[in-house]
């Protein structure tokens, strides 16, 4: 193991390797969070703090916030319970058909939200796949709270399962194999041995999950519908919002992103502060 | 005593393997990388399970295929040893170390009495709450074999364990290792790909070669009698095989090996020899020798090396066929002026080939 | 071995490049037919209700007019709105509501004051494949129905619940029957389309929707319930030449078109109701 080269700050790269590519590094590195703060900016900008602190405390809004908060960590929780055996699995298991298996599994990402919802209503809806054997037990899950969190984990869980997957395939095998010798039953090295190790990528991969539920709005609108209080999310109460009054539209996507930060940057930091 | 006969097919070659390891005698298996040796570790620890065959470690039995029967490694009291020593850098020094007996549910207060105990006997016990990110590679080597032997295993497998240590640390961590094992009722094996490894660690070595064992004896025994051309050559000695065309009265035989005849003595009711030369035998000369019952071969140096400690020998490895190593004086060398690429001859006598079989 | 999956690799590569040539030209050929000079582009915004009628009105048009290309961008009206007023470029606004048009004029962006020239109003829908307990309207104050409407700040929700009111104050319904209604929304959609599909799934038991969305391919989906004529509103859809236009002229023409009897004749077919027929230029 090489000692790895210790943090630069801009002026000292330069100082240390004056010359064209350190010059374009900084440039070039300088580009991308511009353009990704910028509009995040205009927002804030854009709406004055009154206004904001009045939508805040309307039951709407309140509603909306709640309600994105209960169905994103749900989401989170389910599909860490869930997706830890099936990226576990899949990095240490070879079947056939394997491949094919896990490029389906990641198309939701690439599906277009408003298709992902067509999908869950034709499979979960009243005459659906499932839906239709459901309903006549007396369960229908369109247009409940049900619904949101199925259409987040829809969309968020191959986010996780590929972070934590590529967390898992990191762990070298001869620990478990150390481990084993060592007396270790196969879920003693899982939870001792590779969950530590993979917890990096473990939690990467529930901050992007949980980032994407946050955030879900096609899939969710087309299966579970728009209605405050049940499946009226934030990013659907902002839409509507946005469908008659920009400022309420505005002062709400402000409100999302201060939460998402706080709660990102929590998560960031939680991770930098476990070991390496 | 552990006692092992197993096969499996592997991608390249069929495993097919026998071992009995007794307790007084540590069991070194050498071989080239890819060779199986660490498949035959794999099957002993019941990672990988054989295709045919038996395992028994002091009567118990790890695994049995003809009875369908098969251990689970948790359950085998194997320590393992990597090259790289594997270990667990989420963990301090300590934890890496009390981590078998957690596993095993020892009561915390044995753990720590074992763990202190352990990590004293091997002179680590300051770096007990370091992480092994910290450590150098013989520390780091140091509190892997405390960590597989902290748990008393009955079998410990060392898999290239000293391999990536430099020589003073590989001669430190061996002593230790010996001294510790005289005390532990433990069987020791230890793979790598180092004869001289293989020849500092055990007394009884095996040679692996395309998942076969080709010899397996006394380490001197090895060296004297090699039987085939991979031993000698870890051993450093020329080899060659044949058979016995004519024997004179005299005892001096002619052999014929696929390099040609061979003039040498071999005892009578020896028929198919293997042979073996010492390179202290050889001479070398820049123009064809004369003489009778001579054994001559022409070919280019392909390289010179300075044998330790002085340098005053040099081992000269010819291009013929087979290659021949030669060792001579540096004072041979300046007066024939040898150097890499010049085309020489060397011979050695009759009565400097050793024959058996 | 290797060179098998390196040849398997590069007949893979070599298959996606030419599919992406391929749909490029098509693409390519379909913007710009062959041997035709760069054609004059006259960019009508419409609501999203007007798509199927407009996709015809421009054949029209671009039949008519050979050297031009009309760029139709449906969407809602407030999208549109919002659009047009943050500086998009536009030639020709047709409004679903009169709403967002005022919102546009009073922003001083139309050449024009803006001309109404079609109306729709509204009827229920009920999934045919799965017909609940809806037989006829006063059924849908009933508890446990799962009843799908658009969202206030879209204007066919703000019809819909007009409407609503309108009914309680109609013998055989009741003075609750809005509120009941209301109660048994599941879902306020963003838009119309919206309502009508989660119909046709067999989602909800019922929708409020334009009677113009019931095209030929819908109908065979959907039950239709007529409002009475006393409780319905009329949706008057208003078209106004945007000040910006930099082809006042051909604007103008198009805007006549849909004005004309053809134009109106095209609206009739998907339903709409026209305004009064052969009404010229004031």
């Amino acid at each position: 193991m090489s000692e790895p080269l210790s943090p630069r700050t801009p002026l000292s790269l330069l100082r240390t390797f004056p010359g064209f590519w350190s010059l374009s590094l900084i440039l070039g590195a300088a580009i991308i969070p511009i353009f990704l703060c910028l509009p995040l900016l205009s927002l804030f900008v854009q709406v004055p703090f009154t206004e904001l602190a009045k939508r805040i405390s309307s039951p709407v809004v309140l509603n909306a916030l709640r309600l994105s908060l209960l169905t994103s960590f749900s989401s989170a929780v389910i599909i860490v319970v869930f997706g830890l055996p099936t990226a576990y699995f899949f990095a240490t298991s070879e079947f056939p058909g394997k491949r094919a298996l896990e490029v389906l599994m990641n198309l939701p990402m690439v599906l277009p939200p408003t298709v992902a919802g067509l999908g869950l209503l034709l499979a979960f809806g009243r005459s659906g796949l499932v839906g239709g054997w459901l309903a006549r037990m007396g369960w229908s899950i369109p247009f409940s709270t049900v619904a949101v969190v199925l259409a987040q984990l829809f969309v968020a869980t191959p986010f996780f399962v590929n972070a934590a997957r590529s967390g898992f395939e990191a762990v070298d095998p001869h620990l478990l194999k150390a481990a084993s010798s060592l007396g270790a039953s196969p879920f003693y090295c899982f939870l001792r041995i590779v969950l530590p190790l993979s917890s990096r990528s473990l939690a990467v991969g529930m901050a992007m999950a949980w980032a994407r539920s946050l955030g879900e709005f096609g899939a969710t609108i087309t299966f579970a519908g728009n209605l405050p209080g049940v499946t009226q999310t934030m990013p659907l109460a902002v839409y509507m919002a946005m469908q008659s009054d920009l400022q309420a539209a505005v002062a709400l996507s402000v409100l999302l992103l201060i939460v998402s930060f706080g709660i990102l940057m929590a998560l960031r930091t939680r991770v930098f502060l476990g070991p390496r | 005593m552990l006692k092992a006969t197993l096969k499996k097919k592997l991608t390249a070659f069929d495993l097919e393997v026998s071992l009995e390891v007794e307790k007084a005698f540590p069991l070194v298996i050498v071989g080239e990388n890819g060779a199986g040796k660490t498949t035959v570790l794999n099957l002993l620890t019941g990672l990988v399970p054989p295709d045919e065959g038996r395992v028994e470690l002091n009567g118990k039995i790890f695994c049995d295929t003809a009875r369908g029967f098969h251990l689970a490694p948790e359950h085998r009291e194997i320590g393992y040893v990597f090259q790289d020593a594997a270990l667990f850098s989420h963990l301090t020094v300590y934890e890496n170390v009390a981590f078998g007996l957690r596993a095993r549910r020892v009561p915390d207060r044995e753990v720590e009495h074992r763990v202190r105990e352990m990590l004293h006997r091997f002179g680590i016990w300051d770096l007990a709450a370091s992480r092994p990110g910290k450590l150098s590679g013989g520390q780091k080597q140091q509190v892997a074999l405390a960590r597989a032997l902290v748990t008393k295993p009955r079998l410990l497998l060392l898999d290239e364990a000293m391999a990536a240590l430099d020589y003073r640390n590989r001669r430190e961590v061996r002593n230790d290792l010996r001294f510790f094992l005289k005390d532990e009722n433990c069987i020791t094996l230890l793979v790598t790909h180092q004869p001289l490894e293989a020849m500092a660690f055990g007394e009884k070595v095996a040679v692996l070669e395309q998942g076969k064992i080709v010899q397996l004896g006394a380490r001197e025994e090895l060296l004297r009698r090699p039987r085939t051309p991979y031993v000698a050559e870890l051993m450093g000695v020329n080899f060659f095989q044949g058979r016995v065309v004519a024997r004179a009265s005299d005892g001096l035989c002619e052999v014929r090996t696929e390099n040609g005849i061979l003039h040498l003595l071999a005892e009578e009711g020896r028929e198919d020899v293997f042979i073996a030369v010492d390179p202290r035998e050889i001479t070398l000369h820049t123009s064809a020798p004369s003489g009778t019952a001579q054994n001559v071969f022409e070919g280019a140096i392909l390289e010179l090396l300075p044998e330790p400690p002085l340098g005053e020998r040099v081992r000269v490895v010819l291009g013929t066929h087979p290659s021949i190593v030669a060792e001579v004086t540096i004072h041979a060398v300046r007066t024939l002026a040898l150097r890499e690429g010049i085309s020489v001859y060397a011979s050695f006598k009759a009565t400097a080939a050793r024959s058996y079989n | 071995m290797a060179t098998a999956r390196g040849k398997g690799k590069f007949a893979i590569a070599l298959v996606i490049v030419v599919a992406m040539v391929w749909v490029w030209g098509r693409s390519s050929r379909y913007l710009k037919p062959p041997g035709g000079k760069a054609k004059t582009p006259l960019v009508v915004f419409a609501a999203a209700s007007l798509t199927d009628p407009f996709n015809e009105m421009k054949n029209l048009f671009e039949r008519q007019h050979r050297d031009v290309r009309v760029v139709m961008n449906f969407a809602g009206s407030q999208e549109l709105a919002l659009q047009i007023e943050q500086g998009a470029e536009c030639d020709v606004f047709a409004a679903a509501d009169q709403r967002w048009m005022n919102d546009v004029e009073q922003r001083q962006l139309l050449s024009e004051r803006p001309r109404d020239f079609v109306q729709n109003d509204l009827i229920v829908v009920l999934p045919a494949r799965n017909p609940g307990p809806v037989q006829q309207l006063p059924d849908l104050s009933r508890k446990g129905l799962k009843i799908v409407v658009a969202d206030e700040a879209v204007p066919v929700g703000r019809y819909t619940r007009e409407v609503l009111n309108r009914m309680s104050r109609l013998s055989g319904f009741g003075l609750s029957f809005a509120e009941a209604v209301l109660k048994n929304v599941v879902s306020e959609e963003d838009n119309v389309k919206a309502v009508l599909g989660k119909v046709q799934l067999g989602e909800a038991d019922a929708g409020f929707v334009y009677r113009s969305d019931v095209s030929q391919r819908v109908k065979e989906e959907v039950i239709v319930l007529e409002i009475p004529p006393a409780a319905n509103i009329v949706a008057t859809y208003p078209l106004a030449v945007l000040k910006n236009s930099t082809h006042l002229e051909l604007s103008r023409e198009f805007e006549d078109l849909v004005m004309s009897p053809a134009g109106q004749d095209i609206l009739a077919n998907h339903r709409f109701i026209p305004v009064s027929r052969g009404k010229g230029r004031p």
